[in-house]
């Protein structure tokens, strides 16, 4: 029986069969080599004009804005909301984890407002189904381990499947209070991995 | 066929015409499968990989005799025939993967249902976003390994496993679903 790599290969072969002549292509390809060989790129004209206005236009460019640029606003950690964060991070393909390989999370702090709920770190482990995402697991993290911390490294679940790994929450650190929030897709490879395996 | 591409590479930057037709003739099968797979049409097919060709073997000075042609010329097909199938799609012109494949052949002994298999499989893998298809086709068509079709796509080693993956996955569900069960399951 095929395995299913040996089908798709199969698949594809049979339908891009192609029945035109290597001859007549390489005819077309050597004629066109012999009648017109390529020049050196900088000795065509349009190169050097082109590579001349690029040169100019870069020049002025850069004396404009050396005499007139400002420092530009640079936001503050704490301006970002979590929601843009949130949605940058799903931009992002998910990185490929075998089961139970160290997963680092880059944890993100700032100080909390007011308004905000104080509630304990934890980490929520959301596995994408076949039409939603389905929570496969809470835990609850030590504020000590998360305060002042850059990173939380954990484990990949063990079933094979597409994870979002989010950690919410807040903690204290000297008289303060910080939110902290992370999040990272991760795809767990089971046994498919060897089909993964790079042809020699 | 075993050759030297090495030393192919040398003769053919020195200018000779047979060491280009060798390496011309070597990679035509896969380059012509690959345009035609991504273009979908065959006329633009063999113009995008004699174009490929022209462009290759004008810049082998630029090409390092020590790394594999196949990957740098891979990369060279993928970007012309995606060059071409863009113009293709802004012209509107008739795209003709969808009408039956007149090379194909099928052995005579072949059972109807495995024909059946292999186009409900073809179809399910003409129906991938390209993002999921590609590296698919760099795969199984130019037979590149994940780091290689990385390079070829200028992404992660990473994403490209990921990709396929997801494409592998898709692949099966949609064959599940015809079948009304999971042959590949256990695979």
């Amino acid at each position: 029986m095929k395995t299913f790599d040996e089908t798709i290969e199969q698949t594809l072969r049979q339908n891009s069969e192609w029945s035109g002549s290597a001859d007549e292509l390489w005819s077309k390809v050597s004629s066109q080599m012999q009648a017109e060989p390529e020049k050196r790129i900088w000795t065509r004209k349009p190169f050097l004009f082109g590579a001349a206005t690029a040169a100019t236009v870069f020049l002025a460019f850069m004396l404009h804005t050396m005499i007139t640029s400002v420092p530009p606003d640079v936001p503050q950690v704490e301006e970002i909301a979590p929601f843009q964060t949130f949605r940058i991070m799903m931009l992002e393909e998910p990185e490929v984890y075998l089961p139970g390989e160290p997963v680092e999370l880059v944890l993100s702090s700032y100080l909390m407002t007011e308004t905000e709920p104080s509630q304990s770190p934890r980490l929520f482990i959301w596995r994408q189904g076949d039409e939603e995402e389905m929570l496969a697991g809470e835990v609850l993290l030590d504020e000590e381990k998360i305060s002042g911390q850059s990173s939380l490294v954990i484990t990949s679940p063990v079933d094979p499947g597409l994870y979002r790994l989010v950690v919410e929450g807040s903690f204290t650190a000297g008289e303060q209070r910080f939110t902290v929030f992370a999040e990272k897709t991760i795809l767990v490879e089971g046994e498919i991995s060897n089909e993964n395996d790079e042809k020699n | 066929m075993e050759i030297n591409e090495q030393e192919l590479i040398r003769r053919a930057k020195k200018g000779h015409q047979d060491a280009l037709e060798q390496i011309f003739r070597y990679h035509l099968d896969s380059a012509i499968r690959l345009a035609y797979l991504i273009t979908r049409n065959w006329a633009t097919a063999e113009d995008a990989v004699q174009e490929a060709f022209l462009q290759a073997f004008r810049s082998l000075d630029s090409f390092q005799d020590e790394r594999p042609f196949k990957p740098w010329f891979t990369k060279i097909v993928v970007n012309k025939a995606k060059r071409t199938k863009d113009r293709l799609d802004r012209g509107h012109l008739p795209y003709d993967l969808e009408e039956p494949n007149p090379h194909r052949a099928f052995a005579p002994e072949e059972h109807a249902l495995e024909r059946e298999g292999v186009d409900a499989l073809f179809q399910a893998i003409n129906e991938l976003d390209e993002n999921h298809r590609l590296p698919l086709l760099l795969k199984y068509v130019s037979g590149l390994t994940e780091a290689q079709i990385a390079e070829t796509l200028s992404i992660p080693v990473s994403r490209v496993k990921s990709r396929l993956y997801v494409a592998r996955q898709r692949l099966k569900k949609h064959i599940a679903a015809l079948e009304g069960g999971g042959s590949y399951e256990d695979i």
